[in-house]
């Protein structure tokens, strides 16, 4: 499978914090792949240094084998690269659709071709009955579903998910799941941060945990689970 | 081979958005009403061109402040060089004015290229304080090169050439004028409403993370909102200096006349097609009939009046108008 991402010693510092220290990760075309790790671990560090919403300390980055360390933002957007904000971020004066239309305008300029897109995006995601709402009018559930909605609409070939499923209730966490499941059939790649480990263990093909912005283990979810360092940065043991 | 419309599209693959073709219809019958003004109520003529050329500039204010979310507090700035460019030209050149306008809105968008090249890098407050100190420096430049401007003194202006025939000078000439370029910011702003690139500077105003996530250079697209901004805005200064006869630094370049120009577009409703337009007519007829009602104290009372917007109808007239009418 080729490689869709590759970080090398990929590293950010705030101040005195190292939030993301030195991490080699690589995910696949085609795969999920979560991104695990306590509070504070570095994950949405990681995301943000990813979809270039933060500039790097040190280390590359790649996507699809072309160095994107530098590149910004929405250059990132343009080569395929999606994300979610964990704070979710919507266009709160503008309707659901034109939320969604906003990204499919990068794919499909002509504004008819960019409705359509959408309009399939919204339908795919269960928010077309509220297509003509405000974004601010949505609930909690229906924001999430907007925000990977959004990301969507660019037809990324890499997804970065920031905590969709967290704040959920089962029946939306469960809708939510059997969507990620979807969008990966479709060929997208994604990066998902959970906290929910139930969801986290059953999506996922590969494991990385995060800790201290380090990597400290990665494999398939069994391996991951029965890991000693990983159940240590969870429990801690001293 | 040309592509023919979808003729079976159902609502359910190509829903609405916004309100297109309605407000499309409002702003033409609107316009059309406008013409009639200057035969309806010929003694308020003065007065009508005031407010058709203010909303036509608080609607090109709109483009940078109401739909790019870029608050600017220095907007005087191409109303002064559209006023001085045009004058200057007629007087030292003989240049005639329309050609004068023309060159002054190419002074404008040079001048918003290079102001937004440098201070769109600045988010939030800082891009609104910059432009507060562009507009005074530009203020002070005009004030002390005599040379070039006239100075504090002012200029005004000589006998103009007749424009197709017509007085320049004559209210009702201004009055159709000011009207046509109220169309030209109409016509941009029902543009912004539905494109891709009016899309584009809303998603920055809502959200610049989320819209560079999604693809969206701001600055490049703010620049570009910044150039229209500043060429409609200039076309108007060049007009209000045609309407004033006589102006000066201290009046052109005002922060005053800036913050004005962005009072109108709040009040009224920025970012929506008619805001601009509405806040201007209020502002500018308000503070004339306030004049009349409460002198001395018609500063006092629109004060308050601005005050009870800003509590009652934070998003503008327009927007809470169109909130009570759905409800």
């Amino acid at each position: 499978m080729p490689e869709v991402l590759r970080t090398e010693r990929l590293t950010r510092v705030f101040g005195g914090l190292v939030a993301v220290n030195e991490v080699e990760f690589a995910a696949e075309e085609g795969e999920i792949v979560g991104l695990i790790g306590p509070n504070g671990a570095g994950k949405t560090t990681f995301f943000n240094l990813v979809s270039g919403a933060l500039r790097v300390s040190g280390g590359r980055i790649f996507f699809q084998g072309r160095e994107i360390t530098h590149a910004p933002a929405y250059r990132r957007a343009e080569l395929g690269i999606g994300r979610t904000f964990q704070v979710m971020k919507p266009f709160p004066r503008l309707t659901v659709m034109e939320n969604v239309l906003v990204g499919a305008f990068l794919r499909h300029p002509s504004r008819l071709a960019a409705e359509r897109w959408a309009a399939e995006i919204l339908k795919m995601m269960g928010l077309s009955e509220f297509a003509a709402a405000s974004a601010r009018s949505l609930t909690t559930a229906g924001r999430k579903r907007l925000e990977i909605a959004r990301a969507l609409a660019l037809n990324p070939t890499l997804l970065l998910l920031d905590e969709v499923v967290a704040g959920l209730n089962p029946v939306e966490a469960e809708g939510t799941v059997e969507l990620i499941r979807r969008i990966r059939d479709r060929g997208t790649t994604i990066i998902m941060v959970e906290h929910i480990m139930r969801v986290i263990m059953g999506l996922s093909d590969r494991i990385v945990v995060l800790t201290h912005g380090r990597k400290i283990a990665e494999g398939t979810p069994p391996q991951v689970a029965s890991n000693p360092d990983v159940i240590n940065a969870y429990l801690g043991t001293h | 081979m040309r592509r023919t419309p979808p003729s079976g599209s159902h609502p359910a693959t190509r829903p609405r958005i916004g309100a297109g073709t309605s407000s499309l219809t409002g702003a033409l019958v609107l316009l059309a009403l406008l013409t009639f003004y200057p035969a309806a109520f010929p003694s308020f003529i003065t007065l009508g061109v005031t407010i058709v050329l203010f909303a036509a500039m608080a609607s090109a204010w709109d483009v940078l402040g109401g739909w790019t979310g870029q608050l600017s507090l220095g907007h005087a700035v191409f109303v002064g060089i559209g006023a001085y460019t045009m004058a200057l030209l007629v007087l030292r050149n003989g240049v005639a004015p329309w050609w004068g306008a023309m060159v002054g809105m190419g002074a404008s968008v040079v001048v918003a290229a290079m102001w937004g090249g440098v201070t769109f890098r600045l988010r939030g407050p800082y891009f609104a304080l910059a432009s507060i100190a562009v507009a005074e420096m530009t203020r002070i430049v005009a004030n002390n090169w005599a040379r070039l401007t006239g100075g504090a003194e002012g200029i005004s202006l000589p006998t103009l050439p007749l424009f197709l025939g017509l007085d320049l000078f004559s209210r009702r000439v201004e009055f159709y004028m000011a009207l046509i370029l109220l169309g030209l910011a109409l016509a941009v702003a029902w543009w912004l409403q539905r494109s891709r690139f009016g899309y584009h500077l809303q998603a920055i105003r809502e959200d610049e993370d989320a819209a560079m996530a999604l693809g969206i250079n701001p600055t490049r697209e703010k620049v570009w909102a910044f150039l229209a901004s500043a060429a409609l805005t200039s076309l108007g200064g060049s007009l209000y200096g045609i309407f004033l006869g006589f102006f000066e630094p201290r009046g052109m370049f005002s922060l005053d006349l800036s913050v004005q120009l962005a009072l109108m577009a709040y009040i009224g409703g920025a970012g929506t097609l008619f805001g601009p337009l509405i806040g201007a007519g209020l502002l500018v007829g308000g503070s004339e009939v306030l004049r009349i009602y409460f002198p001395g104290k018609s500063l006092f009372v629109y004060g308050v009046l601005i005050i009870l917007v800003v509590l009652f109808a934070p998003d503008g007239l327009s927007t809470a108008v169109r909130r009570a009418r759905r409800a």
